[in-house]
């Protein structure tokens, strides 16, 4: 169990530290100060949400990406909602520019960290459970992605949207991934999931 | 403008997608979401209805299999499912159905109360399940809830009586372990020769709630129920109590072993099958 915070804590860091980066190597748009996000995020499910949106930062050439959403999953068969808040870094190595303005990303590779807000979701057992009880938390998910993404330009100059981007995704949890690696007979194709999303890039 | 002319099509197109996305659940909105298909709904008291239809007369003899604890185990479920099936088709072999003794997930997600059922549904015969403490967590209570049924449930094959009780007492603040309920379905002991109770916590496991210990063996001994539990992935027998009363942890299937119960009038008998 404390193995499992450590590794959390050090996802939480490592998306924090990057986060710290992102005010001096701010590529996409120098003028504007830091704290001003580099673009706005919608996500189509993904495990973090049915819809999420919020602000995200690029960096590092803008080969790097941070987002921080707000996700929402209605109860469907339950009355209790799920909310998730996430942090998400993903890593476009290659940029391809196409005619008309378009430009394909064709790798995106990345990790999001997850937390579901909800008195049945814990960071630390109760303690009526012996130490160890269970080994995960429920709270805090990863969930690392694969995608590419496609964007074309829509503004320049003092366009408040310079570009519009479309995004797609194929991911999965740590949960699922630890049931796939301990079977032979589950297909891969269980654990995956679709997500769509869409940038508007200031 | 140029692009215009693909707008409507890319609309129609991802719209496609979307819905294709949805129906072969690709889509995950959350992994503690509680999304169910009508075909996985209600599962316990359709495969009962099943059973019921058997149309069991008093002097047949009943075979069931029981497994438990089959959480994260999907090769070895999958390789029961097999044997099981093989099995039933021998002759004057035929295995009714199948009893879960709980955590059929590990994580109380949809996702694995799902992929259990993708496999427990190739079963020649119906299943049941009973609810576990890993089946509990997050918003595993509410899985099974829409998925299996009630935490209490009660069936009638024959002359053959079976109880699901709710035992996983570290899971709930309530007060879980309902004997009124296990009380009120044993007292008519004129309309039943055999009672099975299915509970996941056996009474003698250091999880399970020390008050409702005694009172549970003094049910159990009163009605000369037939208990079984899970929880514990060994399998045993033993007579905690010292009451001539038998209790069977069925043991996990991850040890590739089930148990057979085959009941003939009051009778019953069991064997141990490895696979």
């Amino acid at each position: 169990m404390n193995k499992i915070r450590k590794i959390l804590l050090v996802g939480l860091l490592l998306h924090m530290t990057i986060l710290g980066k992102a005010q001096d190597s701010h590529t996409s748009n120098t003028s504007r100060p830091w704290y001003l996000p580099d673009h706005a995020v919608m996500q189509f499910a993904g495990n973090i949400g049915l819809l999420s949106a919020g602000p995200g930062y690029s960096y590092a050439r803008d080969k790097m990406q941070t987002d921080i959403l707000y996700g929402f999953t209605p109860g469907f068969e339950i009355n209790t909602s799920i909310h998730i808040l996430t942090a998400k870094t993903a890593y476009h190595p290659f940029k391809v520019e196409l005619k008309n303005g378009y430009l394909l990303e064709p790798l995106r590779l990345g990790l999001g960290i997850s937390y579901s807000v909800g008195h049945q979701f814990y960071t630390t057992w109760p303690e009526h459970y012996p130490d160890g009880y269970y080994w995960w938390t429920t709270s805090f998910r990863l969930t690392p992605f694969l995608g590419a993404s496609i964007s074309r330009q829509v503004g320049s100059g003092n366009a408040a949207i310079k570009r519009v981007q479309l995004y797609s995704e194929l991911g999965s949890h740590d949960l699922a991934v630890v049931s796939f690696l301990n079977n032979k007979k589950l297909p891969v194709g269980r654990i995956l999931n679709l997500a769509l999303g869409t940038k508007l890039i200031f | 403008m140029k692009n215009d002319y693909y707008r409507k099509p890319l609309l129609v197109v991802l719209m496609g997608l979307l819905l294709v996305f949805n129906s072969c659940e690709l889509v995950e909105y959350s992994p503690y979401q509680v999304k169910l298909k009508e075909s996985e709904k209600d599962l316990n008291r359709k495969n009962a209805e099943k059973i019921a239809a058997l149309g069991l007369k008093p002097t047949d003899t009943l075979r069931i299999a029981l497994i438990s604890d089959t959480q994260r185990f999907y090769d070895e479920t999958e390789d029961f499912v097999q044997a099981i099936n093989q099995r039933t088709e021998q002759k004057g072999h035929k295995i009714h159905f199948v009893l879960h003794g709980g955590d059929i997930s590990d994580f109380g997600l949809l996702e694995e109360y799902r992929w259990q059922h993708q496999i427990l549904k190739k079963l020649k015969m119906p299943y049941l399940v009973v609810l576990g403490n890993h089946d509990c967590v997050a918003n595993g209570d509410k899985v099974y809830a829409n998925m299996y049924g009630p935490f209490e449930q009660v069936y009638q094959f024959a002359r053959n009586r079976l109880i699901l009780l709710n035992t996983n007492t570290m899971e709930f603040t309530e007060d879980i372990v309902r004997l009124d309920f296990l009380e009120n379905n044993l007292r008519d002991t004129e309309n039943y020769d055999n009672v099975i109770v299915l509970a996941h916590v056996s009474p003698f496991d250091e999880d399970y709630d020390r008050k409702k210990e005694a009172p549970y063996a003094q049910l159990i001994r009163q009605y000369r129920a037939y208990p079984l539990h899970g929880h514990k992935h060994t399998h045993r027998i033993m007579q905690p109590y010292n009451d001539g009363i038998n209790y069977m942890i069925i043991g996990s299937v991850s040890n590739r072993r089930y148990v057979e119960l085959t009941i003939v009038g009051k009778k019953i008998t069991h064997e141990v099958v490895d696979f």
